[in-house]
């Protein structure tokens, strides 16, 4: 137990130092063989996950397990405040059931953070992400794995593509009074983030001017995608690849990719302080910025995080769209306050 | 049989006692456990120590109080309106000729076994206000803007009641199915018109049975999660669940929320006092040791109306949503509406073929469903005869912890449930057993209500005969109580089952990786956004769902559906 926690510590070490000489080089294969071989002994991890669906979450496990065989990955999907909610109860409960934690709540993670319940551990796959992920916690106690884009989604057989929004600002614009439809802050993570986005560009009285002009509003960001779909209203602000990933089906939405910048969620992991599968856990960090993630992001019409990698056929590269986003300070201090200032704008 | 022959001391211990009081035990370890960890939850200081300052931060926000006011009015609403669907539909099929009487029984079986979130969901394709077809087709005839908006309190209020009635359908028919024709035919010999004998005799005596339904109806409203999610927070209408679930965001105020579900425990408190009040005094035996005819009796012109209001009753709640759910579920893209060249069977294909999540999950929630449907009729028949026949002390506060864990809506009653046995020393988290203690401990209230108006419909004298004839309480129950009653316990049974497979509230908290059901896939669907999927999913559950249930009627009892002619 010493001897593989003092190795673990010297590894730490090595691997928060060498960034600054490996920057965009590719991960040293040998350091993954050492970690697969360490996490194989732990035969297995598990990964609290509310970044993806289930099955693309069961998808990742499965082929994790090919890529580094040995080492099983246990799939606790649930919506992010779930996981969280879970996570707590084992730690009160004293113990370690999860190895990684992905939660869509920056909030979990600095929460996590400050009561020093996460593992400091930069991958040195953080390196190949594209710059507007790398370092999002100075300490590595997170990291970005995944990513999401919020624009102005829009009905085709509603609306031509010339007449479509493209800007925030049709959201307030009485010329769509009772036309839009957005997601509930405290029923969506990203939509807190997006509304965090909102107010720094427009300031509160957005949320009021929202308010007057009656978008329809939906539980979940998802929802959006939905009511667009349905022609129940015409265009929303909604998730980019959802909406794609219905148009490829043939659905008649599409997105409009606004002047301001769409608005970049960036979802973190984290590794478990307490956790009992250490190089699991390393390994799966690793793994988690790498090609087959990226492929997997790209089939679900993700533009993969991953800088460089091609996006499917019909889904932009993130490199060629303008993207903004709120830090993490102003997520964490922007959401739970602007919340309630929808609430009492919406009623609900 | 082994604790008959336990020697001498069995004598004078009557065994069944022994049984009923191990099975009260269960029953207070169930409900007291999570109930009363909430209260002390509710109760509990940041440091330690009693305090009321979650209660404070639960009422001090006026929106926080509006929820719970509007909460009580939906309650109230969707109830009304189940006993208006239910009532005459029940009686029609009980007592009437109405025709085709087995198609409409059949029709509201279909709706209770549609979950509510996903009626919900072919409601909104329905009566959305701009795209709900009902709509398209008004504007399309009459021009204008189309009547119907679901996203309101009425359209949320509907559509509660459009897949609660059932229940009050199903205690209705049961208690209307054992009141003999003499009792009516007695009252109009007497002068009394039909109308005054279905007034003053046929709804007095199954009034026991309307108000236990009515009341579950009416917890069930005020704790239902999936339906106001998808159509209050549109209407910008707050409900107490709603507002809950924001207690449960970052950062988490389970204290908060536990005081907050305080009043709806209150309220289940109220109605049971109003039930005993109404109820007491009277006599409601209608099964005694002599036999009793029952036909059904003859409404002339009116079975026609009857046969209408049925019809439209079938139409809101099974027939129109069907058809919605169907198209969508054989389209590629649901959004482009029935066309020749949206039609496929990939959906189908992919959940049979491709996902193996998809029957995993159907087998699952058959399992948990079944085990806890047998486990909530045994006890619930213990809590109806202890308390029917003060076979132990204390029958209220028996009555009310079975009732109690209905009026706390299902994701309080999860975190509890997490908490009592999710982790160390018991570690259920993931098992399939803390979904069956969670399903038992949450539908012991149906099966309890259902037993219990079972019991005091049965004359005593049955039982009393056993006794005074040298047999014992045992005897007596077994050989007289439970094939008395099989068609009520077995109704209990497949009540409790249905609705255990449409339970989606404390199930999305405590499934996990391997022990998902299909309504936690359903939602998960939705958030997905894929409705073709999700559709084609709801079809395949409600067909399992329908298939299950009739061959368990069949091989139970002969049709447990239609009793007599």
């Amino acid at each position: 137990m010493g001897i593989s926690r003092r190795h673990f510590n010297a590894a730490l070490g090595a691997s928060i130092a060498l960034p600054a000489f490996f920057a965009r080089a590719a991960t040293d294969e040998a350091h993954l063989k050492t970690l697969h071989a360490a996490a194989q002994k732990e035969g297995e991890l598990t990964w609290y996950v509310a970044h993806t669906t289930s099955e693309v979450a069961e998808r990742m496990s499965q082929r994790f397990t090919q890529r580094y065989p040995g080492v099983r990955v246990n799939v606790v999907r649930t919506t992010a405040q779930v996981a969280y909610q879970r996570l707590n109860q084992d730690m009160k409960a004293g113990v370690a059931n999860c190895d990684v934690f992905a939660s869509t709540d920056l909030g979990h993670f600095v929460d996590l953070k400050q009561r020093k319940a996460l593992m400091p551990y930069r991958p040195q796959s953080a390196a190949l992400l594209d710059k507007r992920f790398q370092d999002i916690d100075p300490d590595a106690a997170y990291n970005v794995t995944g990513s999401n884009l919020i624009s102005m989604l829009y009905n085709t057989a509603r609306v031509p593509a010339e007449k479509a929004p493209r800007s925030w600002k049709a959201l307030t614009d009485p010329a769509w009074k009772g036309q839009l439809s957005v997601g509930h802050p405290g029923f969506s993570g990203f939509v807190g983030t997006w509304l965090v986005q909102m107010v720094e560009l427009y300031g509160e009285d957005f949320i009021e001017a929202l308010a007057a002009n009656q978008p329809q509003v939906g539980r979940s960001i998802i929802d959006t995608v939905t009511t667009v779909i349905s022609g129940e209203r015409v265009a929303s602000a909604g998730p980019v690849s959802l909406a794609l990933m219905q148009k490829s089906r043939g659905n008649p939405i599409d997105v409009s990719y606004v002047d301001e910048g769409c608005v970049l969620m960036v979802l973190p992991s984290a590794i478990m302080a307490n956790t009992q599968r250490p190089n699991a856990a390393k390994l799966w960090m690793e793994w988690a910025v790498s090609e087959d993630t990226a492929r997997i992001s790209t089939e679900e019409f993700n533009s993969p995080v991953l800088a460089g990698f091609p996006p499917r056929e019909g889904v932009r590269p993130l490199a060629e769209i303008k993207t903004i986003q709120p830090t993490v300070k102003q997520i964490i201090e922007g959401v739970p306050e602007l919340t309630e200032v929808w609430r009492d704008a919406f009623g609900v | 049989m082994a604790l008959a022959s336990q020697g001498p001391g069995a004598r004078r211990l009557d065994p069944t006692l022994v049984v009923f009081s191990l099975l009260i035990l269960v029953l207070v370890f169930l409900v007291a456990n999570p109930v009363l960890r909430l209260v002390y939850e509710s109760l509990r200081g940041d440091e330690g120590g009693l305090t009321l300052s979650n209660y404070a931060s639960a009422f001090g926000r006026s929106r926080y109080v509006t929820a719970l006011w509007n909460t009580l009015y939906l309650g109230i609403t969707a109830t009304a309106f189940s006993l208006i669907l239910a009532l005459p539909l029940a009686w029609g099929v009980s007592r009437t000729n109405l025709p085709a009487k087995g198609w409409f029984h059949l029709g509201v079986l279909a709706a209770f076994i549609t979950p509510p979130f996903l009626g919900a969901i072919a409601w909104v394709l329905l009566a959305g206000p701009n795209a709900g077809w009902l709509n398209r087709g008004w504007v399309a005839i009459f021009g204008g803007d189309g009547p119907f908006n679901i996203f309101s309190f009425w359209g949320v209020a509907v559509v509660v009641a459009l897949y609660a009635f059932p229940l009050v359908y199903i205690f209705a028919k049961s208690a209307l199915d054992l009141i003999s024709t003499e009792l009516e035919d007695a009252a109009s010999i007497h002068g009394a018109g039909k109308l005054a004998t279905l007034r003053r005799v046929t709804l007095p005596l199954i009034l026991p049975a309307v108000c236990g339904a009515a009341i579950l109806v009416f917890l069930e409203a005020i704790a239902l999660y999936g339906t106001p999610v998808l159509l209050a927070i549109p209407a910008g209408l707050n409900l107490a669940t709603t507002q809950m679930a924001a207690f449960f965001e970052y950062p988490v105020r389970v204290d908060v929320a536990a005081a907050y579900a305080m009043p709806m425990l209150a309220t289940t408190v109220v109605l049971l006092a109003v039930q005993k009040l109404l109820l007491s005094r009277k006599g409601y035996v209608s099964v005694s040791g002599k036999g009793g005819e029952r036909r059904p009796q003859d409404i002339g012109g009116w079975k026609w109306v009857l046969f209408a209001y049925a019809f439209f009753v079938m139409l809101l709640t099974v027939i129109m949503p069907l058809v919605m759910l169907l198209g969508a579920s054989f389209s590629r893209a649901w959004g482009r509406g029935i066309a020749a060249d949206n039609f496929t069977l990939a959906n189908f294909r992919h959940i049979f073929l491709e996902q193996a999540t998809v029957r995993d999950t159907i087998v699952n929630t058959l399992m948990y469903s079944a085990a806890a449907a047998a486990i909530c009729v045994v006890i619930g028949l213990a809590v109806a005869y202890v308390t029917q026949r003060r076979v132990l002390p204390f029958p209220g506060v028996i009555q009310f912890l079975a009732l109690a864990p209905f009026a706390v809506p299902g994701i309080v009653l999860a975190v509890a449930f997490y908490a009592a046995y999710g982790g160390p020393p018991l570690s259920l988290y993931g098992t399939g057993l803390i979904i069956v203690i969670a399903f038992v401990t949450r539908f012991l209230p149906i099966s309890a209500t259902a037993a219990t108006a079972a019991v005091k419909s049965l004359n005593p004298e049955l039982e009393e005969a056993v006794r005074i004839l040298g047999g014992s309480r045992r005897m007596a129950i077994t050989r007289v109580v439970v094939p008395l009653l099989r068609k009520t316990l077995l109704g209990a049974f497949i009540l409790v089952f249905v609705i255990a497979t449409r339970e989606l509230s404390t199930a999305v908290f405590l499934t996990g990786p391997n022990t998902r059901v299909m309504s936690v896939l359903i939602l998960d669907l939705s958030e997905q956004g894929s409705y073709e999927v999700l559709a084609a999913v709801g079809i395949v559950m409600l067909a399992v769902t329908t298939i299950v249930v009739a061959v368990g009627a069949k091989f139970v009892g002969r049709d447990f559906m239609l009793r007599r002619h």
